[in-house]
């Protein structure tokens, strides 16, 4: 039976011996090359063509997630092993972006690197716990969520109270009285509000306000300020 | 005045109206005289007084009566001459006249009134004879000078003061005429260190001038000769006789002096405020570069305090850590080949492994996430929104635009991670908010960060300038240190709204992505 191929890379060298101990205790894997530096891992990668690359995600040189994405281009038929400290789902996602199968802490125990190396094998992905494929899932889902931010929401009361004056057409020392602040302040605000939302001009700002709902083109009825 | 009584009656004087002038030109003759604003007395050759016009009599402040009985030497001790000096009696041009029989030149005297007032008059006299040529008394006449005196000892004491004052101003001054120098004051001769303005006198204007500006006070001259109103002050250079300069500064107006086209100028030595306005910018200087070698102080700080809490971190992390990780994955050889009590202890061993590596990379990660490095802003605040809600209880709706796989400068990355931090940490503490909002939004030319909560809210002002928060001046200083700027609005009550914005410039800094030393 042909045994399964490993690279091994992780810069701490007892750390490294540690897990050749642990690989190399299970009669059907072999350790073909190991080395502490990320260039040289991708270097080892592409000589030895490994079944699995065991990679730590914090590597001289080259980075472990950088050694990953480079492995996938150069040996796509080898699995991708990361060993890491950080129980932590933006890690994870960035490590199986670039191409990682199984995600292994580096406190998980011995039992699971070598049932993450079967379960790559297999082309299966494995998470250690406490992550998992729903956690990792609900993170993407909030990442994206999170990534919506309207820039008028970033205004302050100040900020939208001067907008909606200054798009009816008040003037600064109009919009001063109106809102018992000096002149310059409210030349503050309006320069904020202008600067937040990108706008270049009064028409560009009126347009702003007509698009948002903030001004009506419908005949004023007597309205009051705000 | 009073007048002696006569020594021995006189003829009665004759009067403009005297009885004994019959012929029509007599009387002609006499009304002449009464109407003639000059004075006239005709005098005997004893002295006696016999005849005055009303001129006369007004300006002597004696009635028709008294004249009559008044001689000329009655006037001793109430004439002075010109000079203020007490003339004699015999010196008088009428008592000279009679001595000598001659006409005399006009003379200035001043006359005592009775009622006390001087009057001032130029007199003169002349021989009077008889049909056969025999001196028979004499006529003095004279001109009332008085008014005109006054105007001129009014004139003159109001020159006086103007030489007092121009003596006594602390500034130069200097009239010139012609290119030289006509008047020149005490405090211009202290300026130029002579002894005395006399030297200046004639000395040519442009000497006094500095070399270095003579062209340009030639023009000014020039300038002011050809109509300007005046010119201001200029600040320029005189020079002393013994070579060396002083720095004065000078404004001049034109001037007529005797009929002739002057120039009127003030000077103000200004070495003293020229070396207090070198002293004042060499403090400044110090000030502004004092400054400076602070903000580079607290910026360098702000990196150093940054990079040993990266190196501690990583020390902790990747020394620590991993012995710990060597260490567990030796006990778990251990343990699989250990048996009965052995391993009992041996699971012991790893449970407290697990629990000190957990603590290693709490203490690695309060001190700087290594995320920031690895994976940039978002990713480490949602790490951190999940811990700070874990222990505070307060919910964080973040969200961001533009942020997205979009690496930015180490500092700034820094800043923004390490003023968002702060400013949860001081909605746990002071705003008793709930719930707080964190925004981060970049544009190719900055990166915003924003902190809302609806919390107790403060007073931003009094908040920073009492000092009590040095959280936040802290962030103001980081943003100030970026280039950028923090901006706080909150209303006791109604929440606080803490914006902040740093500027990207997009040649300067290395973003994080280059920064491979963090693997070292």
């Amino acid at each position: 039976m042909n045994k399964t191929r490993i690279v091994l890379a992780d810069d701490h060298q007892v750390v490294r011996e540690g897990f050749r101990a642990l690989l190399q205790a299970q009669p059907d894997f072999e350790i073909v090359g190991e080395t502490g530096d990320g260039l040289e891992a991708v270097r080892l990668v592409e000589k030895q063509k490994p079944h699995i690359l065991v990679v730590d995600l914090m590597m001289p040189g080259l980075n472990g997630l950088e050694v990953a994405r480079q492995v996938t281009q150069r040996s796509p038929r080898t699995r991708i092993v990361v060993l890491s400290m950080h129980a932590n789902e933006a890690y994870v996602l960035e490590a199986l972006k670039n191409g990682a199968c199984a995600y292994v802490l580096k406190d998980a125990s011995a039992a699971e690197l070598v049932r993450a190396v079967r379960e790559a094998l297999a082309g299966r992905r494995y998470l250690s716990p406490p992550l998992s494929e729903p956690a990792i899932d609900s993170y993407i889902q909030r990442a994206r969520t999170s990534a919506s931010l309207d820039l008028h929401d970033t205004l302050t009361n100040r900020e939208r109270e001067v907008l909606q004056l200054a798009a009816e057409g008040h003037t600064n020392a109009e919009i001063a009285t109106r809102l018992f602040i000096s002149p310059r302040t409210v030349e503050t605000h309006r320069a904020n509000v202008m600067h937040k939302l990108g706008l270049r001009s009064q028409t560009e700002l009126v347009r702003y306000a007509l698009e948002r709902g903030i001004l009506s083109l419908e005949p004023k009825l007597k309205r009051h300020n705000g | 005045m009073h007048v002696r009584r006569k020594r021995a009656p006189k003829p009665a004087p004759s009067s403009g109206v005297s009885s004994d002038i019959t012929t029509p030109g007599r009387d002609l003759a006499r009304r002449i005289l009464e109407a003639v604003p000059a004075g006239v007395v005709q005098v005997s050759m004893q002295g006696a007084i016999c005849f005055a016009n009303a001129a006369a009599m007004d300006f002597l402040g004696l009635s028709y009566d008294e004249l009559s009985t008044v001689y000329v030497s009655d006037f001793d001790r109430k004439v002075i001459c010109d000079d203020g000096r007490p003339c004699a009696a015999g010196d008088y041009p009428v008592s000279r006249c009679l001595a000598t029989g001659k006409p005399q030149l006009p003379t200035t005297l001043g006359v005592q009134r009775p009622d006390g007032n001087t009057r001032w008059g130029i007199f003169s006299a002349v021989p009077v004879h008889d049909d056969d040529e025999r001196l028979f008394g004499a006529v003095v006449t004279f001109i009332d000078i008085t008014e005109r005196r006054q105007t001129e000892e009014a004139l003159r004491e109001g020159e006086e003061r103007y030489r007092h004052l121009v003596e006594l101003c602390p500034d130069g001054i200097l009239v010139h005429t012609e290119g030289n120098v006509l008047f020149a004051n005490k405090a211009l001769a202290e300026i130029l260190e002579m002894k005395n303005s006399s030297e200046l006198i004639g000395v040519p204007v442009m000497d006094i001038v500095h070399p270095s500006f003579r062209r340009v006070v030639q023009r000014r001259i020039k300038e002011l000769l050809n109509g300007a109103p005046a010119q201001p002050w200029m600040e320029q250079k005189l020079v002393r006789r013994n070579g060396s300069a002083v720095e004065i500064e000078a404004a001049a107006r034109p001037f007529t002096f005797k009929g002739r086209h002057a120039v009127q100028v003030m000077l103000r030595d200004i070495t003293d405020r020229k070396r207090r306005d070198e002293e004042r910018d060499q403090l400044f200087n110090q000030v502004e570069s004092a400054r400076a070698r602070l903000e580079l102080l607290s910026r360098r700080l702000v990196d150093v305090q940054e990079a040993e809490r990266r190196r501690i971190a990583r020390e902790l992390h990747d020394e620590i850590g991993q012995e710990l990780t060597a260490l567990k994955l030796d006990l778990d050889r251990c343990a699989s080949i250990g048996r009965g009590e052995t391993s009992g202890a041996m699971r012991e061993a790893q449970t407290r492994v697990d629990h000190l590596v957990s603590l290693v990379r709490q203490m690695s990660l309060e001190l700087r996430p290594t995320m920031l490095d690895d994976l940039g802003l978002v990713p480490t605040l949602h790490w951190h929104f999940d811990r700070y809600t874990a222990v505070s209880g307060v919910r964080v709706h973040f969200k961001h635009n533009g942020v997205t796989d979009r690496r930015f400068p180490v500092r700034i990355e820094t800043a923004a991670y390490r003023m968002i931090q702060e400013a949860l940490t001081n909605v746990v503490r002071h705003s008793k908010a709930k719930e707080v909002s964190v925004r981060v939004w970049a544009s190719d030319s900055a990166l915003s960060i924003q902190v809302e909560d609806g919390g107790t809210g403060f007073d931003p002002e009094a908040a920073l300038a009492a000092r009590i928060s040095s959280g936040l001046s802290g962030m103001r200083e980081r943003a100030a240190l970026l280039g950028g700027h923090l901006t706080i609005e909150s209303t006791p009550g109604a929440g606080a709204h803490l914006t902040a914005e740093f500027p990207l410039s997009h040649n300067s800094e290395s973003t994080n992505e280059q920064n491979t030393d963090r693997f070292g």
